[in-house]
C-alpha cells in the first residue's frame, strides 16, 4: 500500500492518496484539486477507483466536481450526496474492498452528523475527528461529549501504532495521541 | 509507506523490518546486523530509503550523504547519537520517542514527519523547511530550532528548556500546553503561533 499526503493550501487541508501494488487507488477529502495531485495520480500510475469522503465541509469535498470531469470514480461517504453527486452511503463496521484494499467505515458523529474515519489497514483517515494533538470543533457540549465518547470508543483502542492521517495538520499516531492530545487529557482530567 | 506488517513477537505491536517477520528489535541478530549495515551505507551514501522499519535501533557517528531522501520509514524508539543530516529531505516519517544527542539536521526538508515523544539534547535542527510535522511533548535541552519554517509543526506538551526558536516561521505552530524556560523566539513571529486552545480557535 502506497500513502501520498498532499497539503491544499486553498483550505489548507490533507488529501490523501491511497494506492494498492497494483495500482489501484483511492482519495480521501478531495479538497482544492491542483497540477501536483494530479501528478501523484498520474505519475504513480493510479487507477482511480474510488473517492471516500470523511464529512460534508466545503474543505474536504471541493475538489469532487473538478475530479469527475476528469475520472470515473465512485464516490463513499456517510450522506447520500456529497457535492450534488450520488454517494454509495456507508454505515458503522461497514467493509468494503478498493482493489486490494479493505476500508473500513468507524461512524464519529460530533464534529458533524455525518462524520466517518476510514482505516486502512494499520492507517485511519480521520477528517477533521482527530488531528495531532486535538479533536474536532463542536458546536455544543452534547456534539462533544459524543464525540469524546465516539473517539476513546473506535479510536483509542486501536493498536499504538496504528496511524492517524488527520484532514487537517501533522500526521500522528495512537501513541501520540493518548499520551499528548490536550483535548483528550483535558476530557480525562490529565491536563 | 513502511508495510503494516505487524512483529511475529507475542505483544510486540512494532511493524516488520524488511523481508523478517519480525521487527528490527526481535530480528535475529544475523539479520539486525544485515539491515544495520543497508541502512548504515545508504545514509553515508545519500541515496533514497524507503517504506523501511528499523524500530529501536542505535545510530551513532553517521554523517548522511547529501540528497539523502528519508520517506514512509519508522525508526521509532531509536537512538541518533553525533548525527549530521544536511541538504536532504525526510517525508512522513517517524522518529517518535527517539533519542537524539549532539545531532545536526541542517538545510534539510523535513515535511508530514513524527518526533513526538523524543528528547533532543545538545542538537541542532536548523535553516530548514520544518513543516507540518509532529513535535508533541519532545524534550528539548540545550538545542536549537533556529532559522526553520514550522508552519503547522506541533509542540504541544513539549518542554523546551535553553532552545533557541529564533528567525522561525511559526504561522499555525501550536505551542499549546508547552513549558518553555530559556526559549528565545527572537526574530521570529509567535504572535501567530497557537499557545492557547482559544489562539487556535480564532485563526479557524
Amino acid at each position: 500500500m502506497k500513502i501520498y499526503t498532499h497539503f491544499s493550501t486553498e483550505h489548507l487541508a490533507n488529501v490523501y492518496v491511497v494506492s494498492d501494488d497494483k495500482g489501484n487507488g483511492l482519495i480521501i477529502d478531495p479538497s482544492y484539486i491542483d497540477k501536483e495531485l494530479l501528478e501523484i495520480i498520474e505519475s504513480g500510475g493510479i487507477d482511480l477507483k474510488a473517492v471516500l469522503i470523511t464529512h460534508a465541509h466545503e474543505s474536504h469535498t471541493a475538489g469532487l466536481g473538478t475530479l469527475k470531469k476528469i475520472y470515473s470514480f465512485d464516490i463513499y461517504a456517510s450522506a447520500s450526496s456529497i457535492e450534488g453527486f450520488p454517494a454509495r452511503t456507508l454505515s458503522d463496521g461497514e467493509k468494503i474492498w478498493i482493489g486490494e484494499l479493505e476500508v473500513e467505515a468507524l461512524f464519529i458523529p460530533g464534529h458533524s452528523i455525518d462524520s466517518l474515519v476510514y482505516r486502512i489497514g494499520s492507517a485511519i483517515f480521520t477528517g477533521d475527528t482527530l488531528s495531532s494533538g486535538t479533536i474536532a470543533s463542536t458546536k455544543s457540549y452534547v456534539a462533544k461529549s459524543l464525540l469524546l465518547k465516539n473517539i476513546r470508543e473506535k479510536l483509542m483502542i486501536l493498536p499504538d501504532s496504528t496511524i492517524v492521517y488527520p484532514g487537517h495538520g501533522p500526521i500522528s499516531n495512537i501513541r501520540v495521541e493518548r499520551m499528548f492530545n490536550v483535548d483528550l487529557l483535558e476530557d480525562s482530567g490529565r491536563f | 509507506m513502511f508495510p503494516f506488517i505487524r512483529c511475529q513477537e507475542p505483544g510486540c505491536q512494532s511493524f516488520a523490518s524488511g523481508s523478517s517477520s519480525f521487527c528490527y528489535h526481535h530480528s535475529p541478530q544475523d539479520v539486525r546486523e544485515r539491515i544495520d549495515k543497508e541502512i548504515r551505507e545508504k545514509l553515508a551514501a545519500g541515496t533514497s530509503i524507503t517504506d523501511t522499519a528499523m524500530v529501536n535501533a542505535e545510530i551513532r557517528g553517521i554523517t548522511a550523504g547529501k540528497g539523502l531522501r528519508l520517506s514512509g520509514c519508522t525508526f521509532s524508539f531509536s537512538i541518533f547519537e553525533d548525527c549530521v543530516f544536511s541538504s536532504s529531505s525526510i517525508v512522513s516519517c517517524f522518529f517518535d520517542y527517539c533519542f537524539f544527542h549532539n545531532c545536526i539536521f541542517s538545510d534539510m526538508d523535513i515535511r508530514y514527519s513524527v518526533f513526538a515523544g523524543s528528547s533532543f539534547v545538545f542538537s541542532r535542527i536548523s535553516d530548514s523547511t520544518v513543516i507540518h510535522n509532529n513535535f508533541m511533548g519532545i524534550d528539548s535541552i540545550d538545542s536549537d530550532f533556529s532559522g526553520n519554517d514550522f508552519y503547522f509543526s506541533n509542540f504541544s506538551l513539549s518542554r523546551l528548556i535553553d532552545t533557541g526558536m529564533e528567525d522561525a516561521n511559526l504561522k499555525r505552530t501550536n505551542f499549546r500546553g508547552c513549558t518553555t524556560r530559556g526559549v528565545s523566539f527572537r526574530y521570529s513571529n509567535p504572535e501567530e503561533a497557537f499557545f492557547r486552545k482559544d489562539d487556535e480557535g480564532a485563526a479557524r
